[in-house]
């Protein structure tokens, strides 16, 4: 059992800094997912806690022991790689039985621990077979079979359902956060996948650009994004960002957009009167913009648009419009499947004034999320 | 109507492999042909079809020692060569500073034709007046005097061979490597990521995961070179004029005895040990993959 401390992390490749300053404190047993996308140095980072990259700058701790000098064979961690990485001329049992027969672990013991790997994963009848015999989905499971069985303090996912079909990945999901809650382990997962971080991870480690953009629980980043970047990584389909000033009209305070004054909630933005006249990056998710017809009473700070359809484009169970509010400015929002829009038709759409993003444009930063403490300062 | 159109489809269908057909036909099946009808023959009498020619070939301390050169030079040279070629390869593999510049380098050989290599293999263990004399004789400054007297290398039977074969094996070593490190190079190198994840060092890595992969490369240098060492000629014409392999018997009971007949069975001799050699090795090859898969 160990809990995962990252220092001032810093790696570089040649003149490329790719891993930059970072600091992350992973408590034991936690499921942490490093999220990104490619080239964000999330598999490079992993790699360096799995002892197979130099740790450039900082400190690498795990369970309370300085890893940085430490050999990938002497660190008690284990790693399910992308491509399996399954040894081709291995049967099932002899992959997974690979480190514990490194270890000279006696026959019995490899013997009791083969079948409850086995058993937990549902390996029955594969023993025999050659990784080349079996589907890619009990691929994955051998290979989370052969680092579980090594009873690592720490097990990293590289990715490990990217080779998989929908519904097999959904499958996987719920079998790791099974597997997770049995066994324990810190898990440390990486993925550029946003909805395997969103369901399975207790907490999100946002990476861009080799720098840590925000580190909370899924909820939280997805509902108090700190940085432009996480507003626009995290949900789907992307936010709206429109240019504005923090202004006060009529006694209420809101912002002067292109798209028009957007009310504010006070209880919300209860600070946003010190801020008047500041310039801001609005970021409004296209799940909070409504309909009309969807919903019959409205709130007081809901500002009303008319918008005219440019796109409707389905995403099955509802449709993401797209809508002109002027010849430079369209806004993305979501319809369920059974409001009767048409192309070119005028709509009137309602934002919702409690779940605006307001972002300073120069930082990138968030002006009213405060910052959760989290990291492992 | 249709019998017409199938023949002409048929022709369309020969064009394509004529040539190599007509290739094979010429330079293979008629000569063997030839060869076989000449074994069976007694030039010297005029006799066909005979078995003498065999027999007394057979019975001929010449053959007999050609024939257990040529063994050993097959048994030793083929392990060496896949040795060096193992070596080299996961030499280069694992390196990678001036990786291209090894490479190159590896490569010389190659570029040089044999019989040049054999040559100046010849010029270095000339006697008495030699390199390699000079060199142990202690001519050079830079190299204490090992020897008494000159030996004449190309005289005796152990040092012509070994040099014939030392340089066969340098000559054809990057054959050997070229095809061990494309089959070290189609390994996922995410395995060797794994294996160390789970503890294993370079040793473990060698011995559980490259060897075992790199199986299938391997057998094709051992084919590829112990057909080379039976049929190997230029280094022991050139270095070994005393002391001849199958390959050299040949030439020599044609063109200094004039023994056609002869000639055309110890060529045949040595067809059918290549042969019987491959598919030796195939069938092993087969047989282990039978027992590795279960």
């Amino acid at each position: 059992m160990a809990e995962v401390v990252l220092k001032n992390i810093g790696k570089k490749f040649d003149d490329h800094q790719v891993i930059n300053n970072l600091n992350l404190l992973i408590g034991d047993g936690e499921f942490v997912t490093l999220l990104g996308p490619s080239g964000c140095g999330k598999t490079t980072l992993l790699r360096m806690i799995a002892g197979l990259e130099t740790v450039d700058n900082g400190d690498l701790i795990v369970g309370g022991k300085r890893y940085n000098d430490i050999p990938p064979r002497e660190r008690r961690i284990a790693m399910v790689f992308q491509s399996y990485a399954l040894f081709p001329h291995m049967t099932v049992r002899a992959n997974i039985l690979f480190g514990l027969k490194i270890q000279k672990v006696s026959p019995t013991r490899m013997q009791e621990k083969l079948e409850w790997v086995i058993a937990m994963l549902g390996l029955q009848d594969l023993e025999d077979r050659l990784p080349k015999e079996i589907s890619g989905g009990q691929r994955q499971r051998v290979a989370l079979a052969r680092a579980l069985v090594l009873d690592p303090d720490v097990l990293l996912l590289d990715e490990p359902l990217s080779n998989l079909d929908a519904a097999l990945r959904e499958m996987a999901m719920e079998e790791l956060k099974r597997i997770h809650r049995q066994v324990g382990k810190t898990i440390i997962y990486v993925t550029h996948n946003q909805v395997e971080a969103m369901t399975m991870s207790e907490r999100i480690a946002l990476l861009s650009g080799g720098e840590l953009e925000q580190y909370d629980e899924p909820r939280y980043v997805y509902d108090r994004p700190e940085t432009m970047f996480s507003a626009q990584f995290i949900g789907s389909p992307a936010i709206n960002f429109i240019d504005g000033v923090i202004a006060q009209k009529e006694n209420q305070i809101g912002i002067d957009s292109r798209i028009g004054f957007l009310l504010l909630d006070k209880e919300r933005f209860g600070r946003a009167g010190e801020f008047t006249g500041r310039k801001v990056k609005v970021g409004i998710r296209p799940q909070n913009i409504s309909y009309l017809e969807h919903r019959a009473a409205r709130r007081y700070s809901d500002t009303s648009l008319t918008i005219t359809v440019e796109l409707i484009e389905s995403l099955g169970d509802r449709s993401l419009i797209v809508g002109k509010v002027s010849d430079e400015i369209t806004v993305r929002f979501l319809i369920t499947r059974e409001a009767d829009i048409a192309l070119d038709q005028e709509v009137r759409i309602f934002i919702d004034g409690r779940r605006l993003h307001l972002f300073d444009p120069r930082t990138q930063k968030n002006i009213f999320a405060a910052r959760r403490k989290t990291s492992g300062e | 109507m249709t019998w017409k159109k199938t023949k002409i489809f048929k022709i369309q269908e020969i064009w394509p492999i004529l040539p190599a057909a007509l290739y094979l036909l010429g330079f293979l099946i008629i000569v063997l042909l030839y060869l076989l009808g000449l074994s069976f023959s007694n030039t010297a009498r005029g006799v066909f079809p005979t078995l003498e020619t065999y027999a007394e070939v057979f019975g001929m301390p010449e053959f007999r020692e050609a024939l257990l050169n040529t063994l050993v030079f097959v048994i030793i040279g083929t392990p060496l060569e896949l040795f060096v070629g193992l070596f080299l390869a996961l030499l280069l593999y694992k390196s990678f500073v001036l990786r291209n510049f090894i490479r190159s380098l590896v490569l010389i050989p190659l570029a040089i034709p044999a019989l040049v290599t054999a040559i100046i293999l010849f010029i270095l263990f000339d006697f008495p007046g030699g390199h390699v004399n000079h060199l142990l004789l202690g001519k050079y400054d830079a190299v204490p005097q090992i020897i008494q007297a000159p030996v004449n290398w190309r005289g005796a039977k152990i040092f012509s061979l070994g040099i014939s074969l030392l340089g066969k094996v340098w000559r054809d070593m990057p054959i050997s490597m070229l095809i061990i490190l494309s089959g070290l190079n189609s390994i996922d190198p995410e395995l060797f990521d794994a294996a160390r994840t789970m503890g294993a060092g370079l040793r473990q890595q060698l011995r559980r995961i490259i060897l075992p992969l790199i199986i299938p490369s391997m057998s094709a240098v051992v084919l590829l070179r112990s057909i080379e060492m039976w049929k190997e000629f230029i280094f022991p014409f050139v270095l070994a004029g005393q002391h001849n392999l199958l390959g050299t018997l040949i030439e020599s009971f044609y063109n200094n005895w004039g023994y056609a007949d002869k000639a055309a069975v110890v060529a045949l001799v040595l067809v059918g040990c290549i042969v019987c050699t491959s598919l030796l090795l195939i069938l092993a090859a087969e047989l282990n993959k039978r027992i590795v898969q279960g």
